[in-house]
This record gives structure tokens, sequence and C-alpha cells, in this order.
């Protein structure tokens, strides 16, 4: 969108004119859904400048180190305390930090009508693996010492199921696209994030162009072999160990004997992948925590665990980080308290969250849109907006608390 | 005679505390974050404490020795055209910079290849290639230091792509630790706009200039560097002129030296006036629109009307503030004259307090100056 087209969209869009009259340049709290988040943003998405670390129930150490850290590890959270925002910042973290770390995101999401066999969880890896080998392939180019030859650039291409022929396409079409991202632009054609800016060099274009040349795209082998296939090749530009980030077990069925029978393959295969040096992050609904631990403790492997938790202190950060990248300078709602909410908005807004960033968003969100369907020229929220939110609540119980 | 952009060398900013926790920070053998924060007003000195580390860290044995570590020093005004309608990039600079970073790495005994010059390279892909060779091909044994500085001199836009083509590429690597100097806002807000900055930064990153030196060696330095003749004005009469100022607290280098030297150079007149209103004005203006290490203005002029704003919040609000209360004076953050304080570094909101306020010394000095009648 340029500037223009911002514009236009503000008149037309109550919401926005609103927002915008608060000192907002954009709506920080459009969705409180991580991935709906991701791809309504610009790119690079928006998204990243919202992260706000949440604290980990029995570490108190930095939380991307403990994820980082060469082991297994199992993440619990309740639904709406930020799984997916902190698997997706934890992706954008390890791209971004260049010690030799392939990180591929396993997501698990709602094209899946049964749970998986070994062999199908095998398949949709290595694809996942290729595609984002690819990517991190290409973004550190002009980092990597290693110089492996195209072919197995083609490999990938074949283990992607061809999915990033579209990808090497485009980029060969045009190498310099105006964006802030570089080529990360074209990151979006396979459902990937841009985190950083990737420049373009004759030396990247000739090898890609290498790679496109033989063709057509070969039926990858099966089984294991297949992931087995796509880390040598990791291993061949440079990659010492691959961290493969597992998300969205919730997403199609919430049943814990559904869930588990999904991630069971996993659990069971997790001492092969240590000694590849591959090593799994599970986040994971809190239901599931007791019957894992169980599969785990047959299993008698060395991982580590924490729960998500969010303090009010936490949660008021992420309110002042969504005002920041929106170009504001509030550190809350306490310029917008209008009669019936002086002094209290921002404490009803965080104790009525109940520890859940997304259900602060929810209210926030409501809140903002119940005020200008009654006062949309006014900038101050009043009692009224918040008893009516309250009344008109239409996501999970129990709605927010009274102001009285 | 005193010369503005020298003020600072050795007399005012000379902050050994200060210099010696940024040494411990290059020199200590992990950090949590590697991404320091220096916070300091504008006109504190942050240039200074950053050169001085830099000369510390690189302890030529004289000045045409070689460094004994490899410091980079990013002055990131250099770096882009400020014209509005050039290309963002200055490229004979950047090439510059770049080349001046191979032949340092030298003559540690790092081979870096080449810069390419080729316009098909872009600017990105060079600093990548540069930052790899030396973290992967170059056995360092202590970590490279970034000094980063003005940053917050650039325009909005153009500080983020410096973030992100210039200063990631080196963060990206655990070879690397960078200091970023800026101004005494949250870091979180104007610091760094760069998410990977940003996570490798954080509030224990940030490190605050410390106290001067006392005043009254301060202005004695200043006397005998500057103005050597005005030996019979001694710090009996720096009393007199601290005693008529009631707000300023003489703890901001810039300021001092600009009220010393206008003391001073009048110093033959009645000593009882030696600091008139119109200095105070004039003070104000030159911290505020000071030029930069490359000599180019840092902002535009200061309108009338934001000089106005700032001289009535720093009378009628107290030192930390509210929206709430800059709005009983009429005002909203995102009012022009607010823009323009917010983006000058002059107001800015303190993170301890989660308050607003107006930096330090500044804030002050309006305050004597409203007194005054000015």
């Amino acid at each position: 969108m340029n500037a223009d087209d911002v514009a236009a969209a503000r008149r037309l869009n109550p919401r926005l004119q609103f927002l915008e009259s608060i000192g907002l340049a954009h709506d920080p709290f459009a969705t409180p859904v991580a991935e709906q988040e991701l791809k309504i943003e610009e790119i690079p998405p928006r998204f990243y400048s919202y992260f706000t670390s949440p604290s980990l129930a029995a570490q108190d150490q930095d939380i991307f180190q403990w994820l980082r850290a060469s082991n297994h590890a199992f993440i619990y959270g309740d639904p709406g305390s930020g799984k997916t925002t902190l698997r997706l910042t934890l992706e954008a973290d390890c791209r971004t930090r260049l010690d030799h770390t392939l990180v591929v995101t396993y997501n698990l999401g709602d094209d899946i009508p049964q749970p998986l066999s070994p062999e199908q969880h095998w398949e949709r890896l290595a694809r996942t693996l290729a595609i984002d080998l690819f990517i991190q392939i290409v973004e550190q180019f002009d980092s990597s010492q290693s110089n492996p030859p195209a072919t197995t650039l083609r490999q990938l291409t074949n283990l992607s199921h061809c999915h990033l022929r579209r990808v090497v396409n485009r980029i060969l079409e045009n190498p310099r696209p105006d964006s802030p991202a570089g080529l990360g632009a074209y990151w979006g054609l396979v459902n990937r994030p841009a985190v950083r800016y990737v420049p373009s060099s004759p030396r990247l274009l000739d090898m890609l162009q290498d790679a496109l040349s033989e063709s057509p795209c070969l039926p990858p082998p099966d089984g294991i072999e297949l992931v087995n296939t796509g880390w040598d090749i990791a291993k061949q530009w440079g990659f010492k160990r691959a961290i493969v980030l597992v998300d969205g077990v919730d997403t199609r069925q919430r049943t814990v004997e559904w869930m588990l029978a999904l991630v069971e393959p996993l659990l069971q295969s997790l001492a092969h992948w240590s000694e590849q040096a591959i090593f799994f992050k599970f986040f994971l609904p809190t239901e599931l925590q007791n019957r894992a631990q169980d599969v785990l403790a047959n299993l008698h492997l060395a991982y580590v665990t924490d729960k998500i938790v969010w303090d009010k202190e936490s949660l008021r950060e992420l309110l002042k980080e969504r005002f920041r990248a929106a170009g504001s300078r509030k550190v809350g709602f306490d310029a917008l308290e209008g009669e019936g909410l002086e002094g209290k908005l921002d404490e009803l807004i965080l104790e009525s969250a109940s520890g859940s960033p997304r259900r602060m968003l929810q209210i926030i969100s409501a809140l903002i849109d119940v005020h200008i369907a009654r006062a949309p020229n006014e900038d101050k929220f009043t009692i009224l907006d918040w008893e009516k939110m309250r009344q008109d609540w239409a996501f999970e119980p129990p709605p927010p608390q009274a102001a009285s | 005679m005193f010369v503005w952009e020298e003020y600072a060398s050795d007399l005012f900013v000379e902050r050994k505390q200060d210099v010696s926790h940024l040494l411990d920070w290059a020199n200590a053998p992990s950090v949590p974050k590697q991404v320091k924060s220096l916070v300091a007003p504008p006109g504190a000195g942050k240039t200074w404490i950053l050169q001085a580390v830099r000369e510390r860290l690189e302890r030529r044995a004289h000045p045409t020795a070689p460094p004994e570590r490899l410091v980079i020093f990013c002055d990131a005004p250099r770096l882009v055209n400020r014209e509005p309608t050039s290309p963002l990039w200055n490229n004979s600079e950047i090439f510059k910079w770049l080349e001046e970073i191979r032949e340092k790495a030298a003559s540690l005994h790092c081979s870096v290849d080449p810069i390419e010059r080729s316009g098909l390279v872009e600017i990105a892909a060079l600093v990548q290639r540069l930052v790899s060779e030396l973290c992967e091909r170059c056995a360092l044994t202590h970590p490279v230091i970034v000094l980063v500085d003005g940053l917050d001199e650039v325009k909005s836009d153009q500080a983020q792509q410096v973030e992100e083509q210039i200063l990631k590429p080196f963060v990206e690597r655990q070879c690397v630790r960078m200091i970023i100097a800026h101004r005494d806002e949250d870091a979180l807000w104007r610091g760094l706009r760069n998410d990977t900055l940003r996570r490798n930064n954080g509030e224990q990153s940030r490190y605050c200039l410390s106290d001067l030196p006392s005043v009254d060696e301060q202005f004695q330095k200043f006397r005998d560097k500057f103005h050597p003749t005005a030996t019979h004005l001694t710090t009996a009469n720096l009393d007199s002129f601290k005693r008529s100022l009631i707000h300023y607290q003489w703890n901001h280098p810039c300021i001092n030296a600009f009220l010393f030297d206008k003391a001073l150079a009048r110093s033959g007149t009645d000593v009882t006036k030696l600091i008139t209103a119109d200095d105070l004005h004039d003070c104000l203006f030159a911290v505020i629109e000071r030029r930069d290490a490359n000599g180019k203005p840092r902002f535009g002029e200061m309108k009338k009307e934001t000089f106005d704003c700032l001289k009535r919040i720093a009378k009628e609000l107290p030192d930390d503030w509210t929206l709430p209360d800059l709005g009983k004076l009429g005002l909203k953050e995102q009012d022009a004259v607010m823009k323009e304080l917010f983006g000058q570094g002059i107001v800015f909101n303190n993170p301890q307090s989660q308050r607003y306020r107006i930096a330090i010394g500044v804030r002050e000095l309006a305050r004597d100056l409203t007194e005054r009648g000015g």
C-alpha cells in the first residue's frame, strides 16, 4: 500500500480515523491472532515489532537463550498465551543470528484430517525443511563461507515438491524488488515471513540460474531418508545443527487423545534426531502437558520443559510496545480516560485480561469498536463504552470486569 | 579562543567511570546482550565517550602504529545522503568506510577480500560479506567492537535502513559487540527500531552517563584553556553567576561551556551581569541545534512556536509529567510542536517513571529563561 492508498483507506474506515486522532499511525489492535497479524501487515511485517517477552514459570533466564539451547524442549501455554508469537519470533531470531543453526518450522495446521503416520510426518518435515533451508541459504548467501554446488539447490527444489521453483523464477525475473526486505519480499510465495533484508548479488543469481537449469522435478526418496537428504544438504551449506519448531498441534482438534496421537511419532523419534544434532522445540497446549510428560518419561530422553506465564507488568509492557510500534509515545490508555474511567482504564484492561495477551487485545479492540459506534469524534473512552463492551462481549467468557 | 566543537575534549566529559564501564563490558568474556545503549541527553558528550572507548581499546603504541584490537566506528550521518531527493546511501563514504575497516583488519593480520565496487552488488551484501569474513576467517582473539554514533540524527526512515542493512549484519554474528549512543529516551521507543537489534539490547543493556566533574573544576579548566588572561575571574566569581540562575544545576557540559564562554568573554564588565536572558536563549538554541561530527546541522532550525511550547512545558509542568498533564495545557502528543520536540530528543518518555520529561539541563535553563521573562 502506498501513502495515497493508506490515506484513502483511512477516510473510509472510521476505526483508522479514530486511531489516527489518538496518535496511532496504524492499528496495533487489529487482530489478537499472531498468524493473522503476520499476514495483514507490511513486508517486513510489523508483527515482530510488537514482541514482548513472556516469562517462563520455572526459568529466570532469557527465553530465547533457553529455547535456542541444543536440546529438545517442550513449552506449554494456555490458549492465547502467545505460543505462536513466541514460535514465530524465535524463528526470526534464529534466522538473524548466524551461528550455523538451521531453523525449521513444522506447523501441524488444519490441513491434517487425522493424526499422521511416521512416514507422513517425514514427508511433511522434509518438504518444510527444504523450503526453510533454501530461504536461509539465500538469506545468508553473502554471509556464508561455504560454497557447495548448485545441484544442492536443485535437490532442495525437488524435496519441496517444486514449491521453490516459483520462488527461484520470481527472483530471476526481478532480482531487485522494490521492497524494504529485498528478496525477502518473495518468501510469501512459500508462506514464510521476511525477517531480514536480503540483497541480491550476481553470484547468487548465477547459482539460482544453475539450480533451475535441469528439469523436470524428480520425485524425492521415501521415509526418514527424505529428512536425512535435506539435512545432508544443510550440512554442506555450513549448518551444524537444526532446530525444528513444532506448532499448531491444536489447530484442528483440541482433544488430548487426538493431539497426543499427532505428536507421538515425533516424540518417539527424538533420540534419533538428537544424534543428528536436530533438536525439536514443541509449542503445546497446557492440557497436553501431563500426557506428553508420561510418554516422555518412558523414553528416557534428555529434554527441558516449561510454561508461558504473563504477569501484569509483562502485559503492561506489551501494551506499551503496541503503542510504540504504531508511532505513539503513549505507554497506556491514561491519556484517553474519560468520564467514569479516570485513573483506572489501564488497570481494568490489565485485570480483565486474566494473564492472556490475546484476551487483552480482544478487550481493547472491542472497546475501540464500541467507542467509535458511540462517539467517533471524541478521543476519550468513558464508562459507557466499557459497560457496552462488556455487555456485547463475544469472546471467551467471562466478560471483562465491571468498571465500578 | 574557545572553539565550540572542541569544548568537550578532556574538559567536561572526562568521565573515567563511564569509559571504564564500557571498556569492562567490551572486554568481558561474555555479555548477556550483544548491543549496549549509551544514553545521554543532547550535548552531554556521547561522541566523546565513544571516541575515548575506541582509543583505549585500540591502544596504539603511537599514532601510526596498528591498533591492538578491531574497533569499528560507525557514524550514521556519514553513511547516508541527507538531502531529500538523493539516493539513500552515500556510496562513496560507505566504500571509504568499508575500506577503512578492511585496512584496519589487515593490520591485525586478518585478511579480508577487497571490497567489490561494482554497482551490481548491494551495500547490504558488501557489509554481510565483510562481517562474515571478519568473524569466520580471522582468528580474532577479542570480539569486534562496533561503536555507533549519530543514529538519532538521521531521519527515521534512514535510521531504519542503517539499522537493517548496516548494523544488523554485525549483530547477527557472535563475534561482534555493539555500543549505540542515543539520546536520553526510552531505548525501546527511539533508540532502536530494528527488531533484531532490540532483541539483543533491552533494559539491562542501557547505560546512562554518570555525573560530571565538579563545576568549579570545569570552570577552572575552561578558563585556563580558552581565556587564559581572565585569571582575575575565580571560582568566587563563578559562584556569583551560579547564583544568578535559580534552576540550572550546572550539570550539562555543553551548556556549561557555552555559559562559561559568554561570561569569560565579558570578564572586563560587571561580573554580576555576566549571564543575560539573551545568553540563555542563545544557549538553548545552540544546544538544540548543535552541528554533528561532520559539521552539518543535526536538525532543521527550531520554530518559534516550538520553542515557546518548550518554555511553557518547562514552566508549567513538573519534572515528570503525563499526557493528561499535557492535555491540561491544551497540547497533545501528536501536535506538530510536540512531534518536533520529540523528534529532536528534547522531550522524551522516561522508561523508569513511565512519564515524560524535558532533557535535563535544557529543562532547567528554559525555566531560568522564563523567570527572566525571556
